[in-house]
């Protein structure tokens, strides 16, 4: 059965065997480690047996990319850094306090074996059309340079941080699409 | 001196070329085997004849021609220095032509595949100099090299040895040592301090005193090369520097350096030529030109690829979100769609623990 996630104009389709929570607007981080001023979070944990554990932040700058335009770069690298470090704080505390530990058992479970696989996933979307093979390819370019950053950030977890868009995912991370939703009136 | 267009028919790996140069920076990219230190040669050939038929008040055509001759088979060493071999090589007999224009005029030559050179033309009009700088620099090899180069048959092309020669001219006297002041600032202050040639090796000299070239950082010794150069006058404005991938050997720290170090040069009134594979130093300048950072200087970028015939295209655009084909783009794309892959499939090899 598949698990839908909506993130502002963005749908994620989780396939079978994933286990995702809406990590940001759950009740238990706000509860838990949200209460703490500063806290942050990422958008989304995902957990699969065999591949391991997806977090996933997501950043939407379709219609704000003059105000946003500046954030790209290292800023976002150490922002989704501090999101990862919280949020995997926070998943701790919520195994170790909840009154249903079950869900988070298989996420940490991946935290703290190293033998399992724990990945960063930005999903970085920018207001800009890609029409030709050209620009498709200079936004690649881009993003390789950005995943130098981020990769940065999170070497303190796990070295596999990666920035993709609807336009540079290449479908390939078993079971997890995406879709774009309409603007809402 | 001011090179504004080169066309090429049928020379090297090019079928028929025709560039149009910026007098300010002019910067080349493509993959290996594309032409682009090829290109940079020749200007340099054709340039560097020019000049010293120029110095030794040559007129005589056929002379000059015989020159080009010899320093085409010296700079590119074909086999057995038969220039014949830089034609291109399609089959039957054909010749090369190339020429260039400059601000004063236009020097012209045909080549068969024979290795017969004909001088269309002569422009002997130019002032200022070409300066060729290789990727390998100079500095730590300059000891004893002039010497062995001209006694024996070294494997090293004459750009090298130009570079050299051009590293043994005397410093400039205190009045003309002024007048390059302008030039020589931004690259005392990269460098960190002075060059001096002791006997037959250099040093860098501060306030800690003598320091070895062969102990500097390589990236710096080219720098202190340059120094050298445009403290002796060989590099002076007006002149032409034709510069084969700077950024070999140098730390990305240095490259973003370097791009400043290439503008303020231009902006003293030398033109620049560089080949290089830098994705930093490339963007860094398309940023500038982008930005108009140096309004000054003017820049132009173009891309070398070979068609599936293997012939060598230019592509020309004013940074290099314009240039198309884009080798280092295509390369970063390629990178980026390798990593992900990675990424997508990294679950399926776990790491061993740790013993």
């Amino acid at each position: 059965m598949s698990t839908v996630v909506d993130e502002g104009r963005l749908r994620f389709t989780f396939g079978d065997g994933w286990i995702v929570e809406k990590y940001d607007g759950h009740r238990e981080y706000r509860n838990g480690i949200g209460k703490l001023p500063g806290s942050k979070a990422v958008d989304v944990v995902a957990s699969n047996p065999g591949q391991g554990l997806l977090l996933i932040e997501v950043k939407d700058f379709r219609d704000h990319r003059i105000e946003n335009k500046l954030r790209v770069g290292e800023d976002l690298a150490t922002e989704l850094g501090q999101k990862v470090r919280d949020s995997v704080a926070g998943m701790v505390g919520a195994l170790r306090n909840s009154s249903e530990p079950g869900q988070w058992q298989p996420h940490v479970g991946h935290l703290v074996d190293r033998n399992r696989d724990v990945r960063v996933l930005l999903w970085l979307e920018e207001d800009r059309p890609y029409p030709s093979a050209v620009e498709e390819r200079n936004h690649k370019a881009r993003q390789a340079s950005l995943v130098k950053e981020i990769k940065k950030a999170c070497r303190w977890l796990t070295p596999r941080a990666f920035v993709v868009s609807r336009a540079s995912y290449g479908g390939l991370i078993q079971g997890f699409a995406v879709a774009s939703l309409p603007t809402q009136p | 001196m001011i090179v504004k267009r080169l066309e090429l028919h049928k020379f090297s790996v090019f079928e028929k070329a025709e560039i149009d140069f910026s007098p300010g920076i002019n910067v080349f990219i493509g993959a290996n085997g594309t032409g682009k230190t090829h290109l940079l040669k020749l200007l340099y050939c054709l340039l560097k004849t020019v000049e010293n038929a120029k110095r030794d008040g040559s007129t005589d055509q056929k002379l000059i021609g015989g020159m080009l001759r010899e320093k085409l088979a010296r700079v590119f060493r074909p086999d057995d220095l038969n220039t014949g071999r830089l034609v291109w090589r399609v089959g039957g007999r054909i010749s090369a032509r190339a020429r260039v224009d400059t601000a004063s005029g236009s020097t012209a030559f045909t080549l068969s595949n024979l290795g017969n050179l004909n001088l269309e033309e002569a422009c002997l009009l130019e002032s200022g100099s070409a300066l060729f700088v290789p990727s390998r620099e100079a500095l730590s090899i300059y000891e004893g090299f002039l010497q062995a180069y001209e006694k024996r048959e070294l494997a090293f092309d004459e750009t090298l040895y130009d570079l050299c020669v051009a590293l043994s001219g005397s410093l400039l006297r205190e009045t003309f040592a002024q007048e390059v002041s302008a030039l020589a600032k931004p690259l005392e202050e990269m460098l960190g301090g002075q060059i001096v040639l002791k006997g037959n090796r250099f040093y860098r000299r501060t306030g800690d005193g003598l320091l070895e070239a062969h102990l500097l950082a390589e990236g710096l010794r080219k720098v202190a090369s340059l120094l050298h150069l445009v403290q002796n006058g060989s590099l002076s404005p007006g002149g032409v520097l034709l510069w084969d991938e700077p950024e070999a050997n140098l730390n990305p720290k240095l490259v973003a350096r370097f791009a400043g170090l290439i503008q303020e040069i231009a902006a003293q009134g030398v033109q620049v030529f560089l080949a290089t594979h830098d994705f930093l130093l490339s963007q860094e300048l398309s940023l500038a030109a982008e930005y108009s950072q140096a309004a000054n200087v003017s820049m132009r970028f173009f891309a070398l690829s070979l068609t599936k015939a293997g012939a060598a295209q230019v592509a020309a655009g004013d940074n290099l979100v314009d240039l198309e084909p884009n080798p280092i783009l295509d390369e970063f794309a390629a990178h980026y769609d390798r990593e992900q892959r990675l990424f997508a499939g990294s679950h399926a090899a776990p790491r061993k623990a740790r013993p």
